[in-house]
């Protein structure tokens, strides 16, 4: 496979998941309000299941984030590196946080382990700890990855607020979506 | 000798172009593998703690509510009411403008995103009546400030999530200050701009644009309100905004599709995954930090250096001001506010008070260069060189540390309604 289509890969599953961890997140949180205004009382477990869909929504998120090139970067020191070396600037800069993203993926999966041996389980719900942590465990893998697939292409490295302005970064916050 | 190595891997990383959660992540490591008992799994232990907290959902929902009313028409429709309401006033148009960014902000939680849904209407019609183009970008700038200082504000939560203060207690706290520089954004635009007409009231325009704007303009008082009564927590009021935004914007004024809900709920998405992980990280140094007592003993240090609380809070905002200057808010108080609340507890200031400081001080940095957020969305969104935009901020950054002033001297400015 293609380093661009195994990056729209990744893409489209951390759509799908932020999509559907909103849906849980916002609907338990509403569920819950309701609730409580109607009969005085909340659903038991709905913020619990609410910190569930805001876990995902965090871990997969940063995926999004990462092909936006939307990872808060002070660029004060930018201009260290000479202009002829700004690609290889970037190209040291991504395979650096692919490597932070994978020891981060390593030390989480440990911990993954530790919990599914110790049998740790959510409060209130009750639910095995180890299926969530593991999304912390998918999340920082697949940025490891893409920050990899960024460093050896360049060209499909995204630029984002940090490295100067693009008409998309705009685009995606202003009303309707206009670039003006 | 461990502490300069961790200055100088900061300051590598920093050279390395790495981005701010990066750096709180290896500092977090360094941290536990040089001071503490050598096991990396703390780092992700104190993630997993710090992403569990029922109160962080409050940022996801105030955040997806502000992007779906941005991407509504009800900016559209807040500012074509208070046009109508601000006709006769000579230079209206102006306080217009600074009105609406106020109202917005009371919906957005964010100065980019104010600064985008007011300008894209505001700037031409400013232009159009022949307001300066300087006063437009740096009306509209500043105004979109108020995003983070007005409630409910993101900055103002992770302020909260960080120091243990009570969220509700720092949104009421808002107000005052908000109110402050409103008044003083809209007395200088009233004076700059007094000999502009406009013309005059016109009743049916004014039943018109309310009649248009009739579900928009309570929902700053059904969010806030809400809070303020003790009716909801953040969190439930946050989950109220997500109803009633979908509610009025895809039920009731229709300018919103499913398709358009899916793209605003990924870019809100998007915009977590870049605010998240610097929050987790933060939250984990932040542990380790308090286990190993280091802010009493900042705060031990300090004491023998600053004499009075005077000087604490000059020291406090000339250093979150330069600070302001080059890293973006989130991280500022993610980073600073762990370690200079309990010192300014110190000093007999309240934790509320010193929040309210805080966000206000590094709002100031949105409009400095060379980093300011939203210098640069200005220069994207209305095409203007990065010298003339400094230039237009210049008198609003004036008007911010009037403000500032005034907020740090009088805590009754932002305490008189909490408690």
């Amino acid at each position: 496979m293609k380093p661009a289509a195994l990056l729209a890969v990744f893409d489209r599953i951390e759509r799908i998941a932020c999509l559907l961890a909103f849906a849980l997140m916002a609907a338990a949180l509403m569920f819950d309000v309701g609730a409580r205004l109607v009969r005085g009382s909340g659903v038991l477990g709905a913020p619990q299941a609410g910190v569930i869909g805001m876990i995902a929504v965090s871990m997969f998120g940063m995926g999004l984030a990462s092909s936006a090139g939307e990872h808060l970067r002070p660029n004060f020191l930018d201009g260290i590196w000479p202009k002829g070396w700004s690609r290889a600037a970037f190209q040291a800069a991504d395979a650096t946080t692919g490597l932070f993203f994978a020891l981060f993926a390593v030390i989480a999966a440990l911990v993954v382990a530790e919990s599914y041996g110790l049998g740790d389980v959510t409060s209130v719900l009750r639910w095995p700890v180890w299926p969530l942590q593991s999304l912390i465990v998918a999340a920082f893998s697949l940025n490891a990855v893409r920050y990899f697939i960024f460093a050896l292409n360049p060209d499909l490295r995204p630029h984002g607020i940090a490295d100067g302005v693009a008409d998309e970064d705009v685009a995606a916050l202003s009303p309707k979506g206009e670039a003006r | 000798m461990e502490g300069v190595w961790l200055v100088v891997l900061v300051l590598a990383l920093f050279a390395l172009r790495q981005p701010v959660m990066v750096m709180l992540g290896l500092a977090a490591l360094f941290a536990y593998m040089v001071w503490n008992d050598g096991d990396p799994k703390y780092v992700v232990y104190d993630i997993w703690q710090a992403v569990n907290k029922e109160v962080l959902l409050a940022i996801p929902l105030f955040m997806l509510a502000g992007a779906i009313m941005s991407r509504g028409s009800i900016a559209d429709r807040l500012i074509a009411f208070l046009r109508a309401l601000t006709r006769p006033v000579p230079g209206g148009l102006a306080l217009a403008t600074v009105l609406a960014c106020a109202g917005f902000a009371a919906i957005s939680g964010s100065a980019a995103v104010t600064l985008l849904a007011v300008g894209s209407i505001m700037y031409k019609a400013l232009l159009e009546a022949g307001y300066d183009k300087g006063f437009a970008i740096g009306a509209l700038c500043a105004g979109g400030v108020l995003g983070i200082i007005i409630p409910p504000s993101i900055p103002l939560i992770l302020y909260g999530v960080m120091t243990d203060t009570s969220i509700a207690d720092l949104f009421i706290a808002g107000l005052g200050p908000a109110i402050v520089l409103v008044a003083l954004f809209g007395a200088y635009a009233l004076t700059r701009n007094w000999s502009r007409h406009e013309g005059s009231w016109s009743f049916s325009e004014i039943v018109r644009t309310f009649r248009r704007a009739a579900f928009a303009l309570p929902l700053p008082i059904i969010i806030l309100g809400g809070i303020y009564a003790g009716f909801f927590t953040p969190t439930e009021a946050a989950a109220v905004a997500v109803a009633v935004a979908v509610l009025v914007e895809v039920l009731i004024h229709r300018d919103l599709g499913l398709s358009e809900l899916k793209d605003v709920t990924l870019e809100t998405s998007r915009l977590l995954g870049g605010l998240f992980p610097v929050l987790l990280f933060a939250i984990s140094l932040n542990i380790f930090l308090t286990y190993e007592q280091t802010p009493q003993n900042f705060v031990a240090a300090m004491e023998q250096t600053i004499d009075s609380k005077l000087q604490f809070l000059l020291m406090a905002n000339i250093l979150l001001l330069v600070v302001g200057m080059v890293i973006d808010i989130g991280s500022a108080v993610l980073i600073l506010s762990p370690l200079l609340t309990p010192l300014a507890q110190s000093y007999g200031i309240d934790p509320v008070h010193f929040g309210i400081i805080m966000i206000v001080n590094l709002g100031v940095g949105y409009l400095t260069p060379p980093l300011g957020l939203n210098i640069i969305v200005a220069m994207a969104a209305f095409r203007e060189s990065f010298w003339t935009i400094s230039k237009a901020v210049a008198p609003f950054i004036l008007l911010m540390l009037a403000g500032l002033i005034l907020i740090a001297a009088l805590p009754q400015v932002a305490l008189f309604l909490v408690g």
